[in-house]
C-alpha cells in the first residue's frame, strides 16, 4: 500500500495506523486530511503531540496524568483528604469528576490485575498506595473507596486490595452495582439484577420533609 | 445472517475496538468459538454481564464472515461464590486459560466442556479448592490425551514401586531401577505423589469431597502437574503464577 503514496505521506498513514482503532483505510483517510489543511494548523497539532509528551507525566502522590506535580487535584486543598478513591485509569478520573459528586483524592492503578493475561499486582501502582496510607498523610486517610470495574478483573484487584489494605487500620469500601440510571428492569441481565438486590437500601422513608 | 445456539462456559473476555468485547467460548457441540460482543463495554450493554469470563450461558450467535457475534441469551450461572474469593478465582482462571490451549475451533469436545462445567461447580460449592484445581488438572491431561503412562515403567514394564521419574519427553514414568538414564526434562515422582495421581485419574467427581489429602502432597504434585502440562503445550500459562500469590 505504501508504495502507491509520496514516501513522506507513506510514512504519516505508517504513524497513524499505530494509533488504537486506527486501520489502514482510516490512516489514509486522516492522513489526506492532513495533508491538505494549512501549515499553521499541523504545527499546533505537531506542538501538541510535543507538548504532551515533554510535560504530561505522573502525579508522584496519586500517579494522575499531569503537568504539574502534585496534580491540580491533589494540590487543591479544599478537596476531602480522608477519602481515597482508587481507579483503573485516568480516564476513570474524569467520569468520577464529572459526577460532582465526589470531592476527595484520587488514586490511579493504572491496569487492573487480570490472571489470563499475567497481569500481576506488581505491575501495577499498588505500591505508591500502600506508601501513601503509611506515610505521615496516612493518619487523614480514614477511607479508601475501590472503585474497579464490576468485571472479573476489576473484582479480582478490588478483591487483593481488600486484603492487603485491611489490615492497615482503613475503611475499605467498594462501589456499589446494579441497575444503570433510566434503564429498563426487563432488559437488564441476570447478574446484574442480582448484584442489584443484593445491593438494596431501605427507603427513606422522610425523603417527603427534605 | 444464519443464527445458531450454544450453550457454552465463557473462556475469556477482551476489549476489541471502542466498545466491544472479544470472547472466547467452550461450547458443549461446537467445541471453541470466538465471537464479537458488539458495543459491550457501555454500561448499558445486556451483553456485559453475560460474558463475563466463568459464565455459563447459553447463548444466541450470528454467522459472520471472520467472526462470529454474540446477539443475546440467558444466563445459566454466574459461580457468584467462586468469583468471590481469590483462590478459587485463581484457579478459575487457570483452567479457563488452560482449555482455551487445549480446545479446537469448531470440534466439539463434550467430555471437557463437562469437565470445566463439573469443576467450576465443584469450586463454586466451596469443596477444597487445591483438591479440586490438581483433580481438574490430572483429568485434562487425560480428556487431552497426554496423560503420562504411570501403572509400568516405560523401560523395563514393570510396575513402579516406590519412588519414581515422571519423564516429560517420554510421556512416562521410570522406575528406581531404570532411573541411570536420566532425561534433563522430568520430575522426581514420591510414591505418595504417584499414589494420588492414579487416584484423581480415575476417581468420580462426587468422590473428591471423601478423599483425605496433605496440603503439601497436593501442591507438590500439582506443581508437577503444571510442569508437565506446560512442557506439552509448549507454553507458560499466564495466570499459574495467581495460584499462591495470597498464600
Amino acid at each position: 500500500m505504501p508504495a502507491f503514496f509520496a514516501p513522506s505521506v507513506a510514512r504519516l498513514i505508517e504513524e497513524l495506523c499505530k494509533l488504537p482503532g486506527i486501520g489502514p483505510k482510516t490512516g489514509q483517510r486522516l492522513a489526506m486530511h492532513l495533508v491538505d489543511r494549512p501549515r499553521e494548523e499541523i504545527r499546533d497539532l505537531a506542538d501538541a503531540l510535543m507538548d504532551v509528551k515533554e510535560k504530561v507525566g505522573h502525579c508522584s502522590t496519586c500517579r494522575n496524568l499531569t503537568d504539574s506535580d502534585p496534580c491540580d487535584i491533589c494540590a487543591d486543598g479544599s478537596r476531602d483528604r480522608t477519602v481515597v478513591c482508587v481507579v483503573e485509569d485516568p480516564s476513570d478520573v474524569v467520569a468520577m469528576e464529572r459526577t460532582r459528586q465526589f470531592d476527595g483524592l484520587y488514586h490511579v492503578l493504572h491496569g487492573l490485575i487480570s490472571p489470563m493475561d499475567g497481569v500481576g499486582p506488581e505491575q501495577l501502582q499498588i505500591q505508591p498506595l500502600l506508601n501513601r496510607l503509611r506515610s505521615d498523610e496516612s493518619d487523614r486517610i480514614e477511607e479508601v473507596i475501590l472503585a474497579t470495574d464490576p468485571t472479573v478483573e476489576g473484582e479480582a484487584t478490588a478483591m487483593y486490595l481488600g486484603r492487603l489494605l485491611g489490615p492497615l487500620g482503613v475503611e475499605v469500601t467498594r462501589i456499589a452495582r446494579g441497575l444503570p440510571e433510566g434503564g429498563n428492569l426487563d432488559y437488564a441481565d441476570e447478574a446484574t439484577l442480582v448484584r442489584a438486590l443484593e445491593g438494596r437500601r431501605r427507603v427513606n422513608l422522610n425523603s417527603e420533609r427534605q | 445472517m444464519p443464527e445458531y445456539r450454544v450453550e457454552a462456559i465463557v473462556l475469556s473476555s477482551s476489549s476489541f475496538g471502542e466498545s466491544d468485547r472479544l470472547v472466547t467460548l467452550l461450547s458443549r457441540r461446537r467445541g471453541k468459538v470466538r465471537a464479537v460482543a458488539r458495543g459491550s463495554q457501555k454500561a448499558t450493554s445486556k451483553l456485559a454481564g453475560l460474558i463475563q469470563p466463568l459464565n455459563h450461558a447459553r447463548l444466541l450467535l450470528w454467522e459472520g464472515r471472520s467472526l462470529d457475534g454474540i446477539k443475546g441469551g440467558d444466563l445459566l450461572r454466574d459461580y457468584h461464590n467462586l468469583r468471590s474469593h481469590w483462590s478459587t478465582l485463581s484457579y478459575g482462571s487457570c483452567m479457563a486459560e488452560l482449555v482455551e490451549c487445549v480446545s479446537a475451533e469448531g470440534e466439539g469436545d463434550e467430555p471437557l466442556y463437562l469437565l470445566l462445567l463439573t469443576c467450576l461447580e465443584t469450586l463454586d460449592s466451596g469443596i477444597d479448592v487445591d483438591l479440586v484445581g490438581l483433580f481438574f488438572f490430572v483429568r485434562v491431561l487425560k480428556v487431552a490425551g497426554f496423560f503420562p503412562r504411570i501403572d509400568e515403567c516405560f523401560a523395563c514394564g514393570r510396575n513402579p514401586d516406590g519412588q519414581v521419574r515422571l519423564d516429560y519427553s517420554r510421556g512416562g514414568v521410570r522406575c528406581s531401577d531404570c532411573m541411570g538414564r536420566m532425561s534433563a526434562d522430568g520430575e522426581d515422582l514420591s510414591s505418595a505423589n504417584l499414589r494420588l495421581l492414579s487416584i484423581l485419574r480415575d476417581i468420580h467427581p462426587r468422590r473428591l469431597a471423601r478423599l483425605q489429602t496433605q496440603i503439601g502432597l497436593l501442591k507438590s504434585l500439582r506443581d508437577i502437574v503444571l510442569d508437565y502440562t506446560e512442557y506439552h503445550l509448549d507454553r507458560k500459562l499466564n495466570s499459574r503464577r495467581f495460584l499462591d500469590i495470597l498464600d
